[in-house]
């Protein structure tokens, strides 16, 4: 083979191998501090003294700024709790735990892995029943009585983003699954 | 032998690759971001109120529940000065580096009621040696730069539909603006 042509490809394939590698590592909790709680995920390094540029990289990637963990937690769930991914075609009933949170919005959006996206829907803590230990929120296509959070067609990513949890909440948040997600009918 | 040299190659692209993905990608991000809030507020060194689809473009995926403004920051020969317009309820502030890092971030913990002053200094005015952290200096928050742009985005929780344009009226009061290095 010309020399060229093999200097072409070994570049070529040394530049995805490299791009690939920085882009996986950002899912790799090792270097990003990735969790994984039950369906939800977080990347909760994105700054302070112990911030990952790997877990920055995950957001840059998808044309996000990363999140002040200060500030905000933002969990992301693309499958439910038996791992299938979400679907617009079927309806799941949510089941958000109480944070000790200043508030908490859930909002679902197409699951792509880039690219800006406005929410199809929203749904905020204004609407949780006071007192109750956890708030209910279906999500489907079709019209449901309660908490509904309309959803789109083909796949969906719910986002459930926690604002203004003390530092010691945030430890404790960090260890549990925020939500369940739980199949009901598809069609 | 010959397999062994282009594999080794292929390793040094690799890594060369692999950094330059890491450090410069951010970089673009934000570089991408920046020019997006300057153009939405008419320069730097100016704040902007940001329509939705700007919201989307800086933030990725924004929340309908939030009313997003930002500034441009660029002290280069003197300071910017930031007169933040605190709005009722949960607010936060993130100021991000050129290389995407956050640099600083407050919330409504941490001032509440009326005006939060903020001064954002250019690396050489803190003199050689100067610690870079932010601090209060005369009731201003005074937060020394590292590099010569900074991105401030300020997020206001809108609790109620009915409340948005209200907030945005309020909320409009925030300036940033560049103030010039006392001659010395």
């Amino acid at each position: 083979m010309n020399g060229m042509v093999k200097l072409l490809l070994v570049v070529v394939a040394g530049l995805a191998a490299g791009w690939f590698s920085a882009l996986h590592l950002g899912s790799s909790p090792a270097f990003s501090g990735l969790r994984q709680l039950g369906a939800w995920r977080i990347l909760p390094l994105t700054g302070g003294a112990e911030s990952s540029p790997y877990a920055r990289l995950a957001f840059f990637s998808r044309g996000e700024l990363p999140p002040s963990h200060f500030n905000r937690l933002d969990f992301i769930a693309t499958t439910d709790d038996s791992g299938a991914p979400l679907r617009g075609a079927c309806a799941y009933r949510l089941e958000i735990r109480h944070q000790p949170v200043r508030w908490w919005a859930l909002s679902v959006y197409p699951a792509a892995d880039s690219g800006v996206a406005a929410a199809l829907s929203e749904i905020s803590s204004m609407t949780a029943q006071p007192g109750a230990r956890a708030t209910q929120v279906v999500l489907s296509a079709l019209a449901m009585p309660g908490n509904w959070l309309p959803a789109g067609q083909g796949r969906l990513e719910l986002r459930l983003r926690l604002f203004g949890a003390s530092m010691l909440a945030r430890n404790a948040l960090l260890k549990a699954a925020p939500a369940r997600i739980i199949r009901g009918e598809c069609h | 032998m010959s397999r062994l040299f282009w594999l080794l190659v292929a390793i040094l692209v690799a890594i060369a690759a692999h950094a330059a993905t890491v450090l410069f990608l951010p970089r673009m991000v934000m570089s991408a971001r920046m020019e997006e809030v300057a153009k939405a507020a008419s320069g730097a060194n100016r704040f902007a109120i940001l329509d939705a689809d700007a919201a989307a473009r800086l933030a990725g995926r924004p929340l309908k529940h939030m009313l997003y403004g930002a500034c441009l920051v660029e002290p280069a020969g003197g300071a910017v000065e930031m007169k933040v317009a605190i709005p009722a309820g949960y607010w936060s502030l993130t100021v991000h580096s050129s290389s995407g890092a956050i640099i600083h971030t407050l919330n409504d913990r941490h001032a509440d009621g009326g005006r939060l002053n903020i001064v954002f200094t250019a690396p050489r005015q803190e003199g050689e040696g100067a610690i870079l952290a932010p601090r209060m200096r005369q009731g201003v928050l005074v937060v020394p730069m590292q590099g010569g742009r900074a991105l401030a985005v300020l997020r206001a929780h809108v609790s109620h539909p009915g409340l948005r344009q209200r907030m945005r009226r309020d909320l409009a009061a925030t300036s940033c603006r560049f103030r010039p290095a006392a001659p010395s």
